[in-house]
């Protein structure tokens, strides 16, 4: 292969250097505003009264929005629960719900008006934490049932208390059988905390609405859905509106589905002018961020080491409103069962409200939530019976095509050997001397999301191959990506392939940048649409200069027959359409892949001060075939560093009434390159198992699923049980202090 | 959020600098680097009228000996704090705190009078200013005057500076032949310390004739551990671990998103003890 499997540049790479590339914040349209928004300050209370007088008078300002002004409208959104209003209807539910949105000249009149609207709230009791809100007597977040929005699977059953949505799995395989005394149980609660997705650029929007259109320029993962959402709530049919995206400053799931274009677009329909709204992190760690959660785990093996059965109870805390909650609940209910040979499974994990900041979407969610803690009950076991750890997760590891869950797709990958590459490139071997820990872990979870992705590619009469795929470029290198595919197939060079931004006003069907998907999803349109663009070229050399069929091909841009060739733009302009919707053919089991989150940890613990140092970091991609070794190396890189922020130190702390305390970039710190691991390492295994193109599979996420529970059981091999993340100096002490 | 407006001047002498403070009074703030005031103008915690920019006073700027006596600008960056010769000379353990600043650019940008001046319990180069008893110097409209760095630090980011007056110089007597440490814990790499202890000692034969011994973060100021101080007077270097378990005398650390007290006040008496360990043994 001369493109894919190359380690090939990025082709954005000098306009990101250079700053040539247009980010959502960098653009501007003629005559536009700014919006400033009025956020709450209490996390629940009735508003009483809304003066908007001095705010309106303030020079600039050119209007002032608020639910009132919606009363024409359905206001109220959700992909997954149509929960949320535009603006605060008489009630907020967080602190940092938005109340009303000025549109001004200037940002300094917009803050300046901001400043001038006085609200009057009567406060209510917050419900800030899962377990005061599932508590029989807690008053409710949103009264009345759920009301599905359109992404809603049609699967999906909602309950009637803050506990809106539960993911289940209650499965006997055999009926457990051995004497009690043969049993050995471990059974604990944990705690995972709150953390902040943190892209390096927050979200922007502009918008424009101009009676029958809306036009929007948003830093969104899901331009297509966004459109849907749009449409449907300022009642609209889809193709009169429109999406478009830039170059995207990173996303981890923040800027998946809809966040802040509802408003953009209320306020440009009031102010009738195009409308800029660019969020600061105070506003961004407000709009969206990773579940908290509690869980109880209790797992059984017997004294041969079989694991027998494992049971877990989940609350996950969406905060006031769902996003994609439910899905959250769903994956990380997955990852609790975990890919062992299970006598019987019961897995019970539900949704929450609370009047917390909404939670949705953050790379490797679920995974990252409940792979430690299965994990580290499995070394318990190890513990009690005295058998190697990685020795019992061997002899319990489900094989190829054995199902974890019913209904579920059975195993599509090599685990035992994945497992295997991690323990030999971590160096698996006796107890380390001190305080020094390894750890192990394995865990599968489900990717793809959806087989909805369409792709066109174009030859233009330069030559030169255009590539539309709904995807977007958010750090991932999917452009780049997506042009080595297009190349491969028609045997360019990279250099006349361009990936061309989103529009979905001429951007074939994506569904969704996310979910591990983008180069086997998304990646397999456009493959099918080289394919069938190069049939198309090749149709028409046999039709136009009647070559034989049986011996034509494409080769450095020309059109070779023989002895005979052509350049390929001397066909003209010609295009290629593909789908990756056949790839759920043969029975719609999702997911569509696990992605196989495996990797290993060794730590030093200071038993005095509590700080744990991250000597060795190993993860394996187990990506099918590795279109780009280095952009797979990068993501995972990436992803160890975030799992460092996530289990040692990141934590969303509120105060006792739900206000966020650490919302400014000097408190909530993320790891910097001088936190990195002293030594990381990427395994790269390519068992050409994929769906995707040349039998590739996505990567990305997995380093959070297995990456955590890695470091948790390494600093559990150190001698410290820490089962409240993030294993943080100050709690790592107390920990050893508690043993001692 | 965007600060609210206000009026900027630029001075080339510290009389104008003073004259426009006193104009102004307590609606004037002044910019060294900005590294800790911009962060408070954007959060809107103060809202001054007039910024008087000390960037335009090279005269500030720099590093000198007088003596026996090591005299800094207040301009003068973390950067240069860390890796002037001098200091690393002189006041090695000036150096080292600068050097756990934040980051490089952070270290390029403040000052070590904004730090000092700024007071924050979480600074480090305000322990060490107490560790090496520092003298401040302060110019007002009437004048000069001197402050002992152990009564400059008044409370949480308050100290005895008047709103007319400036932090113009920072003298510290040079230690000759003692040894010194900065020892800081933060939960992540570049962040502001949990906790830090400065630790100076002055040895002969294997015996601590003296040390003197301040905590970053243990209370609304730094804090001399002057109980650790009383024990370490003339006694053999093994002593150390004994005395610093005295660190946590007379200390009020904060609860806070970081760390809770009691942790703070164990990791003072672990990095008292090390630190001064360090510090004997250098
Ligand atoms: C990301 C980040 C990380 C940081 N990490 C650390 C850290 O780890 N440790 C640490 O100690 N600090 C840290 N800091 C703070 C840094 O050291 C600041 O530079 C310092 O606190 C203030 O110095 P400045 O020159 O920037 O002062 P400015 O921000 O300009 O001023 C600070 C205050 O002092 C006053 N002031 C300044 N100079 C004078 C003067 N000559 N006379 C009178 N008043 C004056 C100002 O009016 C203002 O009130 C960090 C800052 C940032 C942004």
């Amino acid at each position: 292969m001369r493109s894919a499997g190359r380690s090939l540049p990025r082709p954005d790479l000098r306009a990101k250097l250079s700053g040539e590339a247009v980010f959502g914040a960098d653009l501007a349209e003629p005559g536009m505003l700014h919006v400033r928004l009025l956020r709450s300050v209490v996390a629940h209370a009735r508003i009483v009264s809304l003066d908007l007088d001095a705010a309106r008078q303030v020079p600039g300002v050119v209007c002032v929005v608020t639910a009132a002004d919606l009363a024409d409208l359905d206001p109220m959104w959700g992909h997954y629960v149509r929960d949320r209003p535009i603006l605060a209807d008489g009630v907020v539910r967080f602190a940092g719900e938005i109340v009303a949105a000025v549109a001004a000249e200037t940002p300094a009149a917009a803050a300046a008006a901001v400043a001038e609207i006085d609200v009057e709230y009567d406060e209510l009791p917050p419900l800030l934490d899962v377990t005061a809100a599932v508590a029989p007597s807690a008053p409710r977040v949103h009264s009345g049932p759920p009301r599905p929005g359109f992404a809603c699977p049609p699967s999906a059953v909602f309950g009637d208390g803050n506990d809106f949505y539960r993911w289940r799995v209650a499965h006997t395989r055999v009926e457990p059988s051995g004497a009690e005394d043969k049993l050995v149980t471990v059974a604990h609660e944990y705690a995972f905390p709150a953390v902040y997705q943190y892209a390096m650029e927050p979200h922007a929007v502009i918008a424009e609405h101009d009676g029958d259109r809306i036009r929007v320029s948003s830093t969104c993962q899901h331009p297509f859905l966004v459109r849907e959402e749009l449409a449907l709530l300022f009642g609209l049919p889809v193709d009169r509106v429109r999406v478009s995206v830039p170059f995207i400053g990173g996303g981890f799931g923040s800027k998946s589905y809809t966040k802040m274009e509802p408003v953009a677009v209320a306020v440009a329909r009031q102010a009738g002018r195009p409308v800029k709204l660019v969020n600061r992190v105070e506003d961004a760690m407000v709009t969206t961020r990773r579940h908290g959660m509690r869980a109880r785990m209790r797992t059984v093996a017997d004294r041969d080491g079989r694991l027998v059965s494992r049971d877990a109870e989940i609350w996950l805390d969406t905060g006031a409103y769902a996003d994609n909650g439910p899905t959250v609940t769903m994956v990380a209910g997955m990852a609790a069962v975990g890919p062992y040979r299970w006598d019987r499974v019961g897995v019970d994990a539900a949704c929450v409200y609370t009047n917390l900041p909404p939670a949705g979407s953050y790379r490797g969610f679920g995974a990252a939530h409940l792979q430690w803690i299965g994990e580290s009950q499995v070394d318990e076991l190890a513990e009690i019976l005295g058998m190697d750890r990685l020795q019992l997760r061997r002899q319990n590891l489900l094989a190829r095509g054995e199902t974890m869950i019913p209904g579920t797709r059975p195993i599509d990958a090599d685990l035992a050997g994945d497992l295997a590459a991690v323990a030999d490139r971590l160096g698996w071997g006796p107890p380390l001397p001190g305080r020094q820990g390894r750890g192990i872990s394995v865990g599968v979870s489900p990717a793809g999301a959806s087989h909805h992705s369409q792709a066109r590619v174009e030859l233009r009469g330069d030559g030169r191959v255009a590539v539309r795929v709904g995807t977007q470029e958010i750090g991932q290198g999917a452009r780049t990506v997506h042009a080595q595919i297009a190349a491969e197939v028609l045997d360019l060079p990279l250099d006349r392939v361009e990936v061309v931004p989103t529009d979905t006003g001429d951007t074939p069907y994506d569904r969704s940048t996310g979910a591990s998907r983008s180069t086997t999803v998304a990646g397999l349109a456009v493959q099918r649409a080289s394919e069938d663009l190069r049939a198309a070229l090749l149709r028409t050399a046999v039709e136009r200069w009647g070559v034989d069929p049986a011996v034509a091909t494409l080769a450095g841009g020309r059109i070779v027959a023989g002895d005979r060739s052509w350049a390929i733009e001397e066909v003209g302009a010609c295009q290629g359409h593909g789908d990756a919707g056949e790839l759920a053919a043969g029975g719609a089991t999702m997911p569509l892949f696990w992605e196989v989150c495996v990797a290993g940890a060794q730590v030093t613990v200071d038993p005095d001060t509590g700080q744990i140092e991250v000597r060795r970091a190993v993860t394996a991609a187990d990506v099918g075939r590795a279109l780009n070794p280095s952009l797979v190396e990068r993501q995972d890189e990436g992803c160890a560093l975030q799992v460092v922020g996530n289990a040692l130190f990141e934590e969303m702390r509120f105060s006792e009434e739900g206000v966020l305390l650490n919302d400014t970039l000097l408190d909530y710190r993320i790891p910097t390159v001088a936190d990195v691991p002293h030594e990381m390492a990427c395994v790269i295994i390519e068992n050409g198992d994929g769906p995707g193109p040349f039998g590739a599979k996505g990567c990305g996420e997995s380093v959070f699923g297995g990456l955590v529970a890695a470091l948790v059981c390494a600093v559990a091999d150190a001698g410290v049980t820490v089962r409240e993340l993030p294993m943080s100096p100050d709690r790592v002490w107390h920990a050893i202090r508690s043993e001692s | 959020m965007i600060p609210a407006a206000f009026d900027y001047l630029r001075p080339t002498t510290v009389e104008d600098a003073v004259a426009a403070l006193a104009e102004a009074g307590e609606e004037a703030k002044v910019l060294a680097g900005g590294h800790s005031l911009l962060p408070v103008l954007r959060l809107r915690l103060a809202a001054p009228t007039l910024l008087v920019d000390l960037g335009g006073l090279p005269q500030l700027r720099g590093v000198r000996t007088d003596g026996d006596t090591l005299v800094l600008g207040a301009m003068t960056t973390h950067a240069e704090v860390a890796g002037a010769p001098v200091v690393v000379d002189a006041a090695p353990l000036l150096a080292q705190a600068a050097a756990t600043i934040g980051d490089r650019q952070v270290r390029h940008r403040g000052t070590l009078g904004g730090s000092l001046a700024h007071a924050d319990p979480a600074g480090d180069l305000p322990t060490a200013a107490v560790a090496l008893d520092a003298e401040l110097v302060l110019a007002g409209p009437a004048g000069r005057r001197t402050v002992p760095a152990r009564e400059f630090f008044v409370d949480y980011f308050t100290t005895t500076l008047r709103p007319d007056e400036l932090l113009v110089e920072v003298r510290v007597p040079a230690l000759p032949g003692w040894g010194s440490h900065y020892l800081k814990v933060n939960r992540t790499a570049q962040a502001w310390a949990t906790v830090a202890v400065a630790a100076v000692v002055e040895r002969e034969n294997g015996t601590i004739t003296q040390a003197r011994v301040a905590l970053t973060n243990m209370g609304p100021t730094p804090v001399r551990a002057v109980a650790v101080e009383r024990a370490l007077a003339g006694v053999p270097v093994d002593a150390i671990e004994a005395a610093a378990a005295h660190a946590v005398e007379g200390t009020s650390p904060a609860s806070d998103t970081t760390a809770s007290a009691d942790y703070r006040r164990h990791l003072a008496q672990v990095l008292a003890r090390r630190a001064l360990t360090a510090a004997a043994g250098s």
